[in-house]
């Protein structure tokens, strides 16, 4: 496969139209949403705040001050935590055609697109950077359902050479189904393989990878050749909650070469536990456990994440409470952050102290299930979690 | 050949008129719990929904279901009744009695059957029916006996809508495609003969679109489509001519987590301008049918 070359100028952007009756409704649900109180514990975002009505769908924080955000409007990228924001969108790629970004470091990344739809078919391409989206180079994927033209693309890069592609496929809620590509040249080339759930994939090493979800999220599998077979796995519940569900993180590498698992359990008796494995995923030992003093229901997860090989950061989804620590310390700080309403329900930390973190959710007048409002909203914090303000400004995002 | 109703034609509005419209039904009340519950008498059956609704694989706490009553948009939800493939098989709520508690509360129910899938379904993992055509429309016939089993087990002794969940398979094998039309052509006839409905779930283009011209097609389908509009008309593979009239529900987003009234949920969305049990509501969400 031939890949085109395509430079952008990142200042400019793509030109952004908006339908007068989607304007008129985003004022409309504007209007609507002052005077609605957000529900849920801890503070929360400002109903009023100009992200209302619209969505981020992903994001990734690479250091403490690079990171993007995919919002309806576009493929944002900051360099200078979240004070400014650019757009590095592809030429030519409407926003909502991006079915999934990832980026290795500041400089590599990929965009997969939906594009050309036609009565049954979408074609799938590739755009891959070297120099942080300012100049794309794309490659064909093949074709996909029409009707999976929605369905999100999950993209892993271990290096620069390699990396997957799980395009989840449509299916109902009693079900996860996906298809994966791997490729071995930066993306050039693609062979096709299967995987058992349409799950986003992690690779600890060039052949040495995980995925885990599922319609209950209660699955965890591991390749140790490069995605051709996929073997499940499962952890020994812990005491407490030995009647509960499991919620299956990705595993990363901790400070020793073991490996790191958060795993939430849902149910009567909720929480979030830290295992580790020393050989290499076979095991998996318990390291703690946090209970979370509201149930919660299958496939539902608690975030969580590990940075500087054991920094353990746990954001209780209610907005109630953050932890944080060394997973090995006795007791975790645990803080009653500002600025994190309920709804919180992924999160990315580059240092120990600043984090990202994705939230969405809504409120309905007292009685009155018309005119509810959602928000979706990102948020960051440079305090460890502590406090919580959102990041970018409303012009990006409609 | 049953032969589709058509579709009445569409009226379109401008935008500005949509927006008034919207704003009305800020003004409506959220449907009061219906005075009927489900099963006893008989005499409960299917109605037409014309709002949202979400389905997830488990049913959630009626605690849950109760606040997400008082404070989301939706109005439907799932139940996976069972069957070989159902994925959330544990279902530690799903008794009689949640069912008539949380119908009391206002939700009505799209009713779900997991069973056999395609011979050639995507997810190979699954349980499939047979490629034989005469095989095929036996264990159709016999998943609809199960699944109506299992739903009046669970008190819904009315006459009910279960839609059969047939997930993506390829459409172009042409032994499969005709296997999955004995079968589904088989589902509806069981439930016909007792005098209820049947639905079916499928994607647009991997599913519905091949039942279009089966003997009995379903009375109504659900129709997988992330296109993240609510809308049930203008999915691509099903033209608007069929199951025009109160027979479509619309899966328009996946799996993805929800917080309503402080409460988290996994969910994926519909929008129904069709069929659900025990009856539909009195309120129109017109972001359903775009009208």
């Amino acid at each position: 496969m031939q890949a085109e070359r395509i430079r952008l100028n990142r200042k400019s952007g793509a030109a952004k139209r908006y339908p007068r009756a989607a304007t008129q409704l985003l004022l409309f649900v504007l209007s609507l949403i002052i005077g609605l109180s957000a529900c849920g514990g801890g503070a929360a975002v400002d109903p009023a705040n100009p992200q209302a009505g619209s969505a981020v769908r992903s994001m990734q924080l690479l250091t403490d001050s690079h990171g993007w955000a995919l919002t309806d409007a576009g493929l944002r990228w900051t360099s200078d935590g979240g004070k400014n924001w650019g757009e590095i969108r592809p030429p030519g790629v409407a926003a909502t055609a991006i079915r999934g970004a990832f980026f290795l470091n500041t400089d590599d990344g990929w965009v997969v697109v939906a594009e050309n739809a036609t009565e049954s078919t979408d074609d799938l391409v590739l755009f891959r950077t070297s120099d942080g989206g300012e100049s794309w180079a794309l490659s064909p994927l093949g074709s996909r359902s029409a009707d999976a033209g929605g369905a999100p693309a999950y993209i892993h890069f271990f290096d620069t050479q390699n990396g997957w592609i799980v395009l989840k496929q449509l299916s109902s809620s009693n079900a996860s189904v996906g298809v994966l590509f791997r490729t071995t040249d930066s993306g050039e080339t693609w062979q096709k393989l299967s995987i058992p759930i349409g799950e986003p994939v992690r690779f600890l090493t060039a052949t040495e990878g995980w995925t885990a979800g599922g319609p209950a999220g209660d699955e965890l599998y591991l390749t140790r050749d490069a995605g051709s077979s996929w073997e499940r796995v499962q952890v020994d519940l812990p005491a407490n909650f030995d009647l509960a569900t499991p919620t299956y993180e990705l595993p990363v590498f901790g400070k020793a070469d073991e490996l790191l698992l958060s795993v939430t359990f849902t149910g009567d008796s909720s929480g979030v536990s830290l295992f580790e494995s020393t050989d290499r995923g076979r095991s998996w030992r318990l390291r703690r456990s946090l209970p979370y003093n509201l149930s919660l229901s299958t496939g539902s997860s608690i975030p969580a994440d590990i940075v500087e090989g054991d920094f353990w950061v746990v954001l209780m989804p209610d907005g109630s409470g953050v932890f944080r620590g060394p997973s090995t310390v006795e007791a975790l700080l645990q803080t009653s952050p500002n600025g994190l309403p309920a709804g919180v329900y992924d999160v990315d930390f580059a240092t120990s102290q600043v984090g990202w973190a994705l939230l969405r959710y809504g409120a309905c007048p007292p009685g009155i299930k018309s005119g509810c409002t959602e928000i979706e909203a990102l948020l960051q914090t440079t305090d460890g979690g502590q406090t919580w303000v959102p990041l970018i400004p409303a012009e990006l995002l409609s | 050949m049953t032969r589709l109703p058509q579709r009445p034609p569409r009226t379109r509005l401008v935008p500005l008129v949509a927006v008034a419209v919207l704003g009305l039904l800020v003004a409506l009340p959220a449907t009061p719990a219906p005075a009927s519950t489900v099963g006893g008498s008989g005499q409960v059956r299917y109605g037409v929904s014309r709002v949202k609704g979400f389905d997830a694989c488990e049913a959630p706490t009626a605690n849950k279901m109760q606040a997400w009553w008082n404070g989301s948009p939706y109005y439907d939800t799932s139940i996976y009744l069972g069957g070989v493939n159902r994925a959330c098989d544990l279902q530690p709520n799903l008794t009689s009695s949640w069912v008539s508690t949380v119908h009391s509360q206002g939700w009505s129910f799209y009713l779900l059957w997991a069973g056999l899938q395609a011979p050639c379904v995507n997810d190979q993992s699954n349980e499939k029916m047979s490629s034989n055509l005469s095989l095929a429309a036996a264990q159709g016939s016999s998943e609809a006996n199960a699944a109506w089993n299992a739903a009046h087990s669970l008190g819904f002794t009315g006459l009910n809508i279960i839609y059969y969940n047939m997930e993506a398979y390829n459409t172009t094998n042409t032994t499969c495609v005709n296997a999955v039309r004995a079968f589904i052509n088989a589902w509806v006839d069981f439930f016909h003969q007792v005098g209820e409905k049947a639905g079916a779930y499928g994607g647009a283009c991997s599913g519905v679109t091949n039942w279009t011209s089966i003997t009995n097609p379903p009375d109504s389908v659900w129709i997988a489509a992330w296109n993240n509009d609510p809308d049930v008309w203008g999915l691509p593979c099903v033209n608007n001519g069929y199951w025009c009239c109160q027979q479509r529900v619309h899966q328009y987003a996946g799996t993805h987590s929800e917080t309503w009234g402080g409460v988290a949920l996994s969910i994926d969305n519909d929008c129904a301008y069709g069929l659900v049990t025990p009856h539909g509501h009195s309120v129109i969400d017109y972001a359903c049918t775009n009208e």
